[in-house]
Formats: structure tokens, sequence, C-alpha cells
């Protein structure tokens, strides 16, 4: 009988022995492979945006060279960041950080969790005006990037908890999967109310979040293979012409462009015509006039990355892609309303010491610069790439010096 | 207190089973010490268990299993009162239609965009099952007596309460009220153990890694391919497997879970992907739901065809059958198109494979021998992967979207 209920049992007890051995022994998590690592930098996959030990594994090289953004990145051309890098050999490979719908919300949790390996270092940080939408980030958008690790990350390091903490939990609670978290809810308000954690509540995350670690560190790894870019980053490389060469490329980006936006009049890439708009795209005739980018959270959400970027010391080139003007054109979206919303935002950076601004709205209606309605294209990659080449030979160190006004609701509204 | 109970879908998460293992720790105890049921702790598991898939966030679904749980022991003790002395068939269906009545608005509404939430919760479907079988074997009248307690627990066997398998009541009732001997008690132990860790790799391991981290590649390359590709080909039996595995891996886990309560829920699956016919097909996928719809559709149907003569061939008789049962099939998946081409799909294939067996009946001398058996499971194989890409609804999105 008891031999009967050892077989039984015993699979049990070994299981649950090696489970507690691998999750509850507190090893680094760091990442070894090289190749994976260079996977992770162009896959934009989930465990990137949400996981911290490709960041983490990556950033503690020189080697890569953070660009914050959303879906224009993972929107591969010729003149892509990764493919020019790869092409040219270029002195850093990007490290690409974001999906779509991950908003300052989602890159301040991300860049939080890694304020060690992106101190005092420069990055690329790409702003959609479409994120300024009067109610902010959308729950859904919000959900998809949420990651608890990154969260207890927060949690567990915030020793006195500053106007821009209370912010930011604040912030969080107005989220649905958090309302609907009755411990998360708990710590948050604590945090809002001005009160930092207690010695106790902190170890009992802890251990949580070591938990949180190695499933990152274990599966992260496979989910990131999948999520693989580089043979079509190297596909793209025939594309481009064995010397780097200015006038060359544009000729190139014309080309292509022409050839690849040939099934509209709006300079939109076939595929994305086809995918998106074909059919219904009467229904957006004039529809988008009411539409204003100058109001609402995201502001102050941008705020929190503003300050996480002086906190942890980067230099940081910013850009603000223009909105394909044949499409504003039609959809009756007001570049007029873009031009403010792009002095609003570099009014905020301006003034708080961040000087590296690559504002682009303007070019919105030189052909090809658009890959289709908002995602930057062939040109403007290329343009991009200007900016960025002049901005890694400037060795000026930036100072900032925030002002607290720009979280308020005073200047969202404004 | 009650905002540290954690609220879970059943099987979701592998943190899951260590509740379910500790909650069940002094019933496995006494029931191996003393050869006897522990009903109140049982009772008290399963609350508990109940509260934490229906409670917290979505207690609106318990709000609606307590109402659905009420609707059904009323209309099930109505009926056995009533049947004690009659039998009209008017009052049978009219018991049938309202017994099935809330999961046909909880598939209807969304149809309308409508929703109720007091009306639908997890594993609705699976109940209703469990209730119409009751009535009917009260009709047939090989259910006389109605223990009210019996049949809420039945309902609400809380490892079966989500996706089945279909548990039959009179063989659930006989073990609720005798407990197995102990030596064979711990048989099934470490039977329920193996079924749970073989259910780990299915679900957690295989579905996860085709399901979560190749299906949407997969889905992306078809969707891009059109419906005549190679990567459609291969999204085809992407899906397919991770419907087995998942599902499989899930029925593993109830059943095994049912096995450490001292209870043999009814396997779901035995080597579906090896079955030489559809009908053979059908035999080993989710057992639990075909034979049901075996004994309480379609027999029925066709017995009732057969009495009326409607029909004066007995093989137009039974393809009707078959099309009446895999219709219902498809409109309980859901009232969408794919799910309804589905059931038609899979009644022509049982026709065609009808006929087919009644062809080879005639030609005894066609060859038989090991390669014709793998070009037939080869061929099943084929068939029922093209069932599982109507039924994953990518032609939709490719289609309409």
């Amino acid at each position: 009988m008891k031999k009967k209920l050892f077989f039984a049992f015993g699979p049990v007890l070994i299981a649950f022995i090696i489970v507690a051995c691998i999750f509850l022994t507190p090893t680094k998590t760091t990442i070894k492979n090289d190749h994976l690592i260079e996977v992770a930098s162009s896959s934009l996959s989930s465990s990137v945006v949400q996981g911290t030990t490709f960041t983490n594994s990556a950033l503690a090289s020189n080697q890569y060279l953070p660009m914050f953004g959303s879906s224009e990145l993972k929107r591969f051309s010729a003149f892509h960041p990764s493919v020019l890098a790869y092409k040219y050999n270029r002195p850093y490979t990007p490290f690409l950080i974001g999906d779509a719908g991950t908003q300052s919300l989602t890159h301040f949790s991300i860049m939080n969790s890694n304020e060690k390996q992106l101190a005092h270092k420069k990055m690329v940080f790409i702003i959609s005006p479409q994120w300024f939408v009067p109610k902010g980030i959308k729950d859904d958008y919000f959900e998809a990037h949420f990651s608890k690790l990154q969260l207890y990350n927060w949690l567990t390091t915030t020793q006195h908890v500053t106007t821009y903490d209370q912010y930011y939990a604040n912030r969080l609670l107005q989220f649905k999967n958090i309302e609907n978290s009755a411990k998360l809810t708990t710590l948050l308000e604590q945090v809002a109310d001005g009160q930092a954690l207690s010695k106790k509540q902190k170890n009992s995350l802890k251990l949580e979040r070591q938990l949180l670690d190695k499933e990152d560190m274990l599966f992260g790894s496979v989910s990131t293979l999948f999520d693989s870019n580089l043979d079509k980053i190297h596909s793209y490389e025939h594309d481009l012409p064995a010397k780097a060469d200015s006038n060359e490329w544009v000729k190139i980006a014309d080309k292509i462009g022409a050839k690849n936006t040939s099934n509209n009049e709006l300079g939109i890439i076939n595929s994305f015509y086809n995918k998106n708009l074909r059919g219904h795209l009467k229904n957006l005739k004039g529809k988008q006039a009411d539409w204003d980018y100058t109001k609402g959270p995201e502001f102050a959400d941008f705020q929190l990355v503003l300050q996480q970027m002086a906190k942890q010391d980067s230099d940081v080139l910013f850009i603000i892609p223009p909105i394909n003007e044949k499409w504003t054109n039609y959809t009756g979206l007001s570049q007029e309303m873009i031009q403010n919303f792009a002095k609003k935002i570099t009014l905020q950076l301006n003034s708080q010491g961040f000087e590296n601004v690559a504002d682009y709205t303007t070019n919105a209606a030189e052909p090809y610069f658009m890959q289709d309605t908002i995602h930057l294209g062939w040109k403007g990659w290329i343009n991009v790439d200007h900016s960025l080449q002049h901005f890694l030979k400037n060795d000026t160190k930036p100072t900032y010096h925030l002002d607290d006004y720009y979280l308020t609701e005073e200047w969202q509204q404004s | 207190m009650i905002d540290q109970i954690p609220s879970l879908i059943p099987y979701a998460n592998p943190i899951y089973f260590a509740y379910v293992l500790i909650a069940l720790i002094p019933l496995i105890a006494y029931m191996l010490w003393k050869e006897k049921r522990l009903p109140w702790y049982q009772s008290i598991v399963t609350l508990v268990f109940l509260y934490i898939s229906f409670g917290g966030s979505s207690w609106k679904q318990g709000v609606a299993l307590i109402l659905y749980v009420v609707w059904q022991t009323v209309l099930v003790a109505l009926y056995q009162k009533y049947r004690q002395k009659h039998n009209q068939s008017g009052v049978f269906y009219a018991s049938i239609i309202l017994a099935i009545l809330p999961l046909f608005l909880t598939k209807l509404f969304p149809v309308f965009d409508f929703h109720i939430s007091f009306i639908g919760f997890l594993g609705i479907s699976y109940l209703t099952f469990k209730s119409v079988q009751v009535i009917i074997e009260f009709r047939d009248g090989v259910l006389k007596t109605y223990k009210i307690w019996d049949y809420i627990r039945f309902l609400l066997f809380f490892p079966t309460i989500s996706s089945g398998p279909i548990d039959r009541f009179r063989r659930f009732q006989k073990e609720l009220h005798n407990a197995p001997l102990r030596s064979d008690y711990a048989d099934l132990l470490k039977l329920g153990v193996h079924r749970i860790f073989i259910g780990f790799l299915y679900k957690f391991i295989i579905g996860y890694y085709l399901g979560t981290l190749a299906l949407p590649h997969l889905e992306k390359a078809a969707l891009d391919g059109g419906l005549l590709s190679w990567q459609m080909l291969l999204y085809m039996y992407g899906y397919s497997l991770f419907l087995f595995f998942d599902f499989a891996g899930y029925s593993l886990f109830a059943v095994g879970v049912s096995n450490l309560m001292g209870y043999k829920t009814p396997m779901n699956f035995n080597k579906p992907f090896a079955s030489w016919n559809i009908k053979e097909f059908w035999n080993r996928w989710h057992i639990s739901l075909s034979t049901w719809f075996r004994d309480y559709v379609y027999m029925r149907l066709m017995f009732l065809l057969v009495k009326k003569k409607l029909f004066k061939s007995r093989v137009v008789a039974s393809n009707i059958g078959y099309f009446g049962l895999f219709l219902l099939m498809g409109f309980w998946h859901g009232f969408t198109w794919f799910y309804i081409l589905y059931g038609v799909f899979h009644a022509t294939a049982i026709c065609v494979n009808d006929w087919w067996l009644r062809l080879k009946k005639k030609h005894k001398n066609w060859p038989s021998n090991k390669w014709t058996h793998a070009l037939a499971v080869v061929v099943t194989f084929h068939v029922v992967c093209a069932s599982f890409l109507i039924f994953s609804g990518i032609l939709d999105k490719l289609f309409f979207n």
C-alpha cells in the first residue's frame, strides 16, 4: 500500500522540488548567447517589451543603441535603421523596443526596469503624434504590453515616493486590468497616497519578482526566436548600394517608393492599402476633421518618460514623424493641428533641456517620406539616419531641469 | 479576507493545480483511511473552487451560474413530478426547450451584438448537456427518483465544470454513494497523477508552443498566402494539432482531478489521429460529446424517422440523422457560418464514409492490408484537418476582413 502511494505521489513531490530549485535559487538572469541577443534586438518580441532579461543583457554591452518607438519599428524596408546598420557595418546595432500600441506609459515602465543599463547612454525615442488622443492610451493597448515584472521592479526599488511616482500610481489605477487585481490596487493606492512600501511588503514582492524573472529568462528566449526578423532585414540589404551615398539613396527610395505605392493615389504601400483600406476607404473621407492630438493625459505620461531619462542621465534623440499629407487631405485630419502638437511637445522638451529633436512634421507632403498613413517610409528613414549620425557624433552632454508643471492637468489641457 | 482569494480560470495556470492538490489532501487521506467519502468536505472544496473560477472579477458569471442551477433544478423537479403520472410528448419537448433556453440565448445574443451578462458563464454548454440528459432519462423511465442534492452535485462537479468531459448522471450517482476500496483508490490516484502530468505536457508545453508561439505567425503567413497556399496547409496542421493538444490536455486534467477525488470520469480522447475513417474518428475525438449526440440525438432521430416511416430507405434516414446531429453540433459551437459549415462538412464526410463502406462490402476482392490501412489513416487525418481549418475561423478572416 505504502509503495503504491509512494509511486503515485513521488512524481508530484519531485516536480515540486525541481520547480522550487529552478525558481527560487537566486542566480543572475542574463543571457550569454550573443546570437540570441542579436535576434532579440530586431525581434520587437513581447519578451523585449514585457521582460527585462533581453534588454538588460543587450544594453550591458555598448554594441546596442536602444531605439524606443511603436509600430513604425516593425515595418522593415531598405532604409530602416536596422538594415542600414547591418549593410554598412555601423559601430552600433539598433535595439528596437516597442510594438503597435506601446506609448509613454509602457516606455516608462521598460526604461525604469533597465535604468542601470541605460544610464549615461545615447538613445533614440520616436514620438508618434497619434498617441496624444484626448483620452490617452487605450485600455487594450495598455493591457497588451503590461508587465507585472516591470511593475514589481518599480514598486520594490522606489525608496521615497515623488510626485512622479504618485502620478504614475494614480495613472495605473485607471486601467481595467489593474482595477481587477485587488492586490495591485491596494499597493498602488498606498503609493498614490505618498507612502513607499514597507520592507515586509517589498520582500514578499521580491519573491514573486524572482519567480517572474526566472520565467522571463527561461521562456523569453524561445518566443523571441519565433519572432526573428533577421532574414527579412538581410533581404532588404540587397536594395542598397555598396557604398553609403545619400544622393544614391534618394534615387533608390524614389524608385522603390513609386513601385510599392502603385495601386492608390494616397502614397500608401500597396499591401497596407489592400489589407486595411481597400473597400472601406469611402467611409473615411473627411471623417478625421475634428481629431485632436494637442490635449490629453499622454502629455503627462510623456513627462514621466522624460523624468526617467533625466534620472538615468540619458542623451536622447527625439524623432517626431509626420502624417502623410495626401492621406490627411482625404480624411480631413488637420495638418495645422499636427503643427500645434509638434510645437507643444517641442516646448515641453526644449524647456527642460532636451535639445535633440528631429521634427519632421513639415515633411508631410514629401513623396515616399511615409510608407503609409502614419508610418515612416523610405525617405523618412533616410532623414532619420542623417539626424542619427549627426546625433551620434555630437558629444556635448545635456543638462536637464525638470518642471513638474508638465504633469499637471493644466498643461495636459493647454 | 475574501479579497485574498485568487480568481483563476480552471486549469489555465499551473498554480491552480497546487491549490487543487492542497485542497484535496484531507479528502484523499480520509478516503484512504476510512474507505468512505467525505461529502461535506467535498462540498466545501467545490464551493471554494467555484468561487475561485466565478468570483472576483467574474462575479457576474457566478450570479449567472447560480441562476442557471436554480432554473435547471426546478425544471427537472417539475418534470419528474409530472412524469410520475403522465407522459405527454408536448410536455417533454417543452421541458427540453426550457432546459436549452439559457444556452440558446447566450449563443444567440452575440449574433445581434446584444449582451446580458447575467445569462452566460464559462461551461454553460456542458451543464446543458447534463440537464438535458437527465430530463430525457426521466422520460425514458430509466430514472425514477429525483434526489435534488445528487443532481446539483452532478451539475457542479468542479473538475469538469468548465469544459467537460460530459459525465452520465447514473454513473456519477453510483460513485457518489460508493467510495472506492483502498487498493483501487491507490491505483486511481496513481492514474490521476499520471494523467495530470501528461496533461501538462500536452497543454502547457506542446499546446503552448503551438498555440501561443507558432500559431500567430502561421496565421499571419496563411492570411498573406491565401486559401490555396502551402502556408495555409501549414496553418491547418498547426491549428489541428494545437486543438488536439490543448483540448486533450484540458480533458486529462479534468479526468485526472476527478480520479484524485475518487471518481472515474470517462476519458474524452483516444488517439483520434490514428482513426482510419470518420466514424472511427468520432469514436475517438471528444468522445463524451459524440456519444452524447449519438445516444440522445442521432439514435432518437433515427428511431423517430424509422418508426414514422418517413423514409423508405434506411440509408436515407441514417444520412438525414447525421445531418441533424452535426448541424446541431455546429450550432452548439456557435451561431456562426463557419461552425455550421463545419457541421455540414462532417455530416457529408460521414455519409460518404458510409457509402464507401457499403461499396467495399460489395467488392470483397478489393485489397485490404497494412498499406491500405495507412492510406486510410492519412486520408482521414487530412479530412479532419480540413474540417478544423473551417472550424478555426481563419476563412472568415480571409474572406470577410
